[in-house]
């Protein structure tokens, strides 16, 4: 198993930023919507 | 060094699962309850960076904020109505198609500069003499206390202002 790198980190932050976005585009919900941008900005 | 990394996948899996729960639960108390799984991830990532400070933070102000989010979802929103009607808007495939496209750029510029990140030897590079929230209290509190001092008045400004424009008449 590889050891953890600065890599491993930069995919998990841009795979929660995505993840965050395709909330804030497609949910109607104006609460759920707030959670999203929460996601983002996260990492 | 296997456990670092078993730790890692471990609260990454908790991290991408609840944000993808949160975008896809019907209930929106349910999705705040798996944002509130995802932020404890993100702090179980912190305290594995031994950034000890932050993860305390997380904890505090963030879960504490989404539980304060999760009261404000039970008290105003119709929730019984709101998960009848329509979760997801007209534009969501264009939505998901723009992300996707954000996503393979960010993956392209991370495949090509991969070179680029060097791996960061953690025992060496800082001295653990003294502990990281002392050494951020002493930041803090002597070379920029002026900027400390006008975030608090900021904040303030912010109470006060919520306060004057939430009363009718005051």
């Amino acid at each position: 198993m590889h050891p953890v790198t600065t890599v491993h980190y930069l995919a998990l932050s841009a795979a929660l930023l995505l993840i965050g976005t395709v909330g804030v585009l497609t949910r109607r919900n104006i609460v759920i919507i707030l959670m999203s941008i929460e996601l983002i900005s996260m990492p | 060094m296997l456990t670092d990394t078993l730790l890692f996948y471990a609260f990454a899996a908790l991290v991408l699962g609840g944000g993808i729960l949160t975008i896809t639960r019907r209930s929106a108390v349910h999705s705040a309850i798996a944002l509130i799984v995802s932020l404890l991830g993100v702090a179980g990532l912190y305290l594995m960076q031994q950034a000890e400070f932050l993860f305390a933070v997380q904890i505090v102000l963030y879960v504490g904020g989404i539980m304060v989010l999760f009261l404000f979802v039970i008290m105003l929103v119709n929730l019984d109505q709101a998960a009848l009607e329509r979760q997801f808007n007209r534009q969501w495939l264009v939505g998901l198609i723009a992300a996707a496209v954000v996503g393979a750029q960010i993956g392209y510029f991370l495949y090509r500069g991969k070179a680029g990140f060097r791996i960061a030897d953690i025992g060496a590079a800082a001295p653990a003499a003294l502990g990281n929230t002392e050494a951020l209290a002493d930041k803090l509190f002597s070379e920029y206390l002026l900027p400390f001092e006008i975030a608090s008045v900021l904040l303030l400004v912010a109470v006060i202002g919520s306060v004057v424009m939430a009363k009718k008449r005051i």
